[in-house]
């Protein structure tokens, strides 16, 4: 439809015996805004990028992900955006936090058409290491067929860094309570994004994941 | 009678960082209400000392003894150390993005006094004496713990922290460095509204400048781990216009 909005958010937190493989697509027509909010913190395998095709001229994709990769954990997650309309905007702005061994992926994917021209976009992928054993990759494409295109790219990995737990413990919390806020920190642009509800419920999530983990 | 017990008391105090030794036996009494300046050249051994009494991992205390209000300092954790009254005002303090200056201190002040209802409703009140002792704008509250924080700010904001926590032993490590006159004013008044009868603030510092603002009791000067000089504050005044040559000289002919 034009000029219509639409915001799906998902929270999924499986078994850990379950591989989690999901296709989502959307396609937004002219002047329409598609949003993705997609947070993956349970099941063995995730693969899943949700996908946006910006058809119709003026259309807005934004894709905000978050992973939480624990122990025997693969989170492989990502985006996919295509823009095949002029004047098309998109954001995806990736999370990944890897502990105890688990390991997360960002793959993206982001296309532009000839056509179009005048487009935006915009990628931001965040990983936080929070010990040695973890792994984090991240594999972003860009396959761009304009040459009217702007492009922005940002990826940065950063460790639980000893000297923030320690400024932290210095001010009487405990480590766990200091690796759960740094946690919380680096989430905050997403949590904030999420309805009430399921803000509340993944602030649950992730104090229970962290409970007891050892960086 | 507890209360002629020291607030620190360090004793032979030897800390090595990465096999170095950089503290060579180290001894000092802190009081109730005292203010002590530790003064020396760079890589005399003040920030080491900073450190290792607020437990950084990195800072390896291989012999003497630290007691804080009759506790062995030294076998708590750095949490504990905090908890039992210890507080480190940071030379170069910590950016935790996404966490905001309330939540933060919400948290410092829950591991203190867990959910007391009475300590949680007063929080707001407290958080914002503390801002105005300081003189920082109330937006700070949401800002994210020393993120892009200017130095000043970074500064003003460890002492903030200390109003809030009522530390019983308040070190600070170079709080002076970085400060323009107007914010060095500033730290200094709010350091010598929380210091008190019932605390002792020791003071890190390589120059004597914020020592006109906060006037100590006593100045130590700290050369190559050991204390060479002790006095009271016109000690300062004599490193201000000698530098610290003239007790090079002395350490060594001593």
């Amino acid at each position: 439809m034009e000029d219509a909005y639409i915001r799906y958010t998902t929270i999924q937190n499986w078994a850990p015996n379950i591989y989690n493989l999901v296709t989502k697509r959307a396609v937004a027509k002219k002047n329409s805004v598609v949003e993705w909010v997609d947070g993956n913190i349970g099941s063995k395998l995730t693969m899943k990028y949700p996908c946006i095709n910006l058809v119709g001229e003026g259309a807005k994709g934004e894709i905000l992900t978050v992973a939480i990769a624990g122990k025997g954990q693969h989170q492989d997650s990502g985006a996919k955006v295509i823009h095949a309309a002029p004047n098309t905007s998109s954001r995806i702005i990736a999370k990944s936090i890897s502990k105890d061994g688990g390991r997360s992926t960002y793959r993206g994917l982001v296309k532009a058409y000839p056509n179009a021209i005048n487009s935006k976009v915009n990628v931001e992928c965040d990983a936080l290491l929070l010990d040695d054993k973890s792994r984090t990759d991240t594999y972003p494409t860009m396959e761009i067929d304009s040459d009217r295109v702007t492009i922005e790219h940002e990826a940065s990995v950063s460790k639980v860094a000893e000297e923030q737990v320690f400024y932290l413990m210095s001010r009487g919390l405990s480590a766990d309570e200091a690796r759960l806020l740094i946690v919380n920190g680096f989430l905050n642009p997403f949590v904030k994004e999420l309805p009430m509800e399921y803000a509340v419920e993944l602030n649950r999530l992730i104090e229970l994941e962290m409970e007891g983990s050892v960086g | 009678m507890s209360n002629q017990t020291p607030l620190l008391s360090i004793k032979n105090l030897h800390v090595s960082v990465e096999g170095i030794e950089v503290l060579k036996g180290v001894s000092l009494e802190l009081n109730r209400g005292e203010k002590h300046a530790i003064m020396g050249p760079n890589g005399s051994g003040k920030s080491s000392m900073a450190n290792a009494l607020a437990g950084h991992p990195a800072y390896e205390i291989t012999s003497g003894e630290v007691m804080i209000d009759g506790q062995n300092l030294l076998d708590m954790e750095v949490t504990e150390r905090s908890i039992a009254g210890l507080f480190l005002a940071f030379q170069y303090p910590m950016a935790v993005p996404g966490v905001s200056v309330t939540a933060f201190m919400r948290s410092a002040m829950k591991a203190r006094h867990g959910n007391s209802a009475t300590v949680l409703r007063q929080f707001r009140k407290d958080l914002n004496d503390a801002f105005e002792l300081l003189e920082m704008k109330k937006e700070f509250a949401d800002r994210f713990v020393n993120d892009g924080f200017s130095g000043g700010e970074k500064k003003r904001f460890e002492i903030l922290q200390m109003a809030m926590l009522m530390p019983k032993v308040a070190i600070l490590d170079e709080t002076d460095s970085g400060l323009d006159i107007d914010a060095l004013k500033v730290v200094s008044k709010g350091v010598n509204a929380i210091a008190g009868d019932d605390n002792t603030v020791l003071m890190v510092t390589h120059y004597q400048r914020i020592l006109n603002y906060v006037q100590p009791d006593f100045v130590h000067v700290l050369m190559n781990g050991k204390f060479v000089q002790s006095g009271g504050p016109e000690l300062a005044h004599k490193l201000e216009d000698l530098g610290y040559d003239w007790l090079k000289e002395e350490a060594v002919a001593a």
